[in-house]
């Protein structure tokens, strides 16, 4: 019987001298509390996840220059899209970057492609370098793709892909990050999880889903 | 306040909220992170780890009722990933200074070496059979749970505890001869 361990008084023992509290103390809540704070959460708020991203092209169009692309293309045999993702990195200097804060500061402002940037404060501290990453997926069947990763903890609502060309399926999101390695993976569809075909595998994942990894480097493509 | 009170403050941008949390928590965590490490270094880092992943990734915690659940299967991966880390280097055995009595050992002495043993057979198991155990035995989760957390069958995990069980057993048999 496997269960008889449950009950064997020598087994009891050895689990009650295994009970024993241990406890590190608050120093480990200084240090895990320091080291979110040094970070949060990108939240946005109910008031802000409006999403208008034709009407946010032409600011957003002026707002960056682009510096790099990189390019990929990988079929995707086991699901009915076929995938292609481009990260396109554009560095917005500091400067830049502090000068525009206010566009994401706008009471009920609409985010437009950037839902994953907090409405009511900047995605980073003004005088990090922002560079803003473009994920493109090549689904041509799906009638939905969004984005879901660190940077905007793993909320499927929070970054929708645009479809930029019927003819291809070719879907675009463009998201501001600064330098740091950033887990990642698509939803189409709302259920099918998909990491990115041309990019690398994230290892060893708490959740044991298929992720990607983009790493954004301080000074990249500036 | 409920966790899921707390989960919603959160996602609301209520950083200091999760201090909360880790407070609730963290006994239990650095608890199970010292037994199944075995090193006080390793267990604290693991820990920290945990409570930080849990906090990037908390949009992903599908039932903010069953956040502490949803934790401990992080802590449980952080503790494999530093397991697999720290068995290249020299393991350093811990005994912590708050253990409770044990009515089961009436000298402090012999409590004290018994509970030595004890820690020193627990580093000798496999790890999967040591996690198994911790989990059922000391944590008291039922299997359904376990294999929840761990992703291991139901059946896989009986054994593993059960092989954890006597090997446990034959180790103190083996030291108390001796």
């Amino acid at each position: 019987m496997l269960d008889q361990d449950e009950t064997d008084p020598t087994v009891e023992r050895i689990a009650l001298a295994l009970r024993r509290p241990v406890d590190f103390g608050p120093d480990v809540d200084r240090a895990v509390m320091a080291a979110i704070r040094a970070a949060p959460l990108m939240v946005t708020p109910a008031a802000a996840t409006v999403h208008r991203l034709p009407a946010r092209r032409g600011a957003w169009a002026w707002l960056v220059r682009p510096r790099s692309v990189r390019l990929a293309v990988s079929p995707l045999g086991a699901v009915a899209a076929a995938g292609i993702t481009i990260a396109a990195l554009f560095g917005l200097r500091r400067e830049l970057a502090s000068r525009h804060t206010d566009e994401f500061r706008l009471p009920g402002s609409p985010t437009g492609e950037f839902a994953a940037v907090p409405a009511a404060r900047p995605a980073a501290p003004a005088h990090d370098t922002v560079y803003v990453t473009r994920f493109v997926l090549v689904a041509p069947a799906a009638k939905a793709v969004s984005l879901v990763g660190d940077f905007n903890d793993w909320d499927h609502g929070k970054t929708p892909l645009m479809q930029v060309d019927k003819g291809t399926g070719m879907w675009s999101v463009e998201v501001p990050l600064t330098p740091g390695r950033y887990s990642y993976a698509f939803l189409v569809d709302g259920k099918q999880w998909m990491a990115d075909p041309a990019a690398p595998p994230a290892i060893g994942d708490d959740f044991g889903r298929p992720n990607s990894v983009v790493t954004v480097r301080e000074g990249m493509s500036t | 306040m409920t966790d899921a009170e707390i989960v919603h403050r959160i996602m609301g941008g209520d950083v200091d909220a999760y201090a909360l949390l880790v407070t609730r928590y963290r006994p239990r965590l650095s608890r199970y992170a010292l037994r199944m490490l075995g090193n006080r270094e390793d267990a604290q880092e693991a820990l920290q780890d945990a409570f930080i992943r849990a906090y990037r990734a908390i949009g992903r915690c599908d039932d903010p009722e069953r956040f502490g659940s949803w934790l401990f299967s992080i802590l449980v991966n952080r503790c494999r990933t530093a397991g697999a880390r720290s068995t290249r280097r020299a393991r350093t055995f811990v005994s912590d200074e708050t253990a409770a009595r044990s009515a089961a050992e009436a000298h402090p002495a012999e409590q004290a070496a018994w509970r030595e043993e004890i820690e020193r057979a627990l580093t000798q198991l496999d790890p999967d059979q040591r996690e198994a155990f911790l989990l059922k035995h000391v944590e008291g989760l039922s299997y359904e749970e376990m294999a929840e957390i761990t992703g291991a069958g139901v059946s896989a995990l009986k054994m593993r505890v059960k092989r954890a069980c006597d090997r446990l057993r034959g180790l103190l048999q083996e030291a108390y001869s001796a």
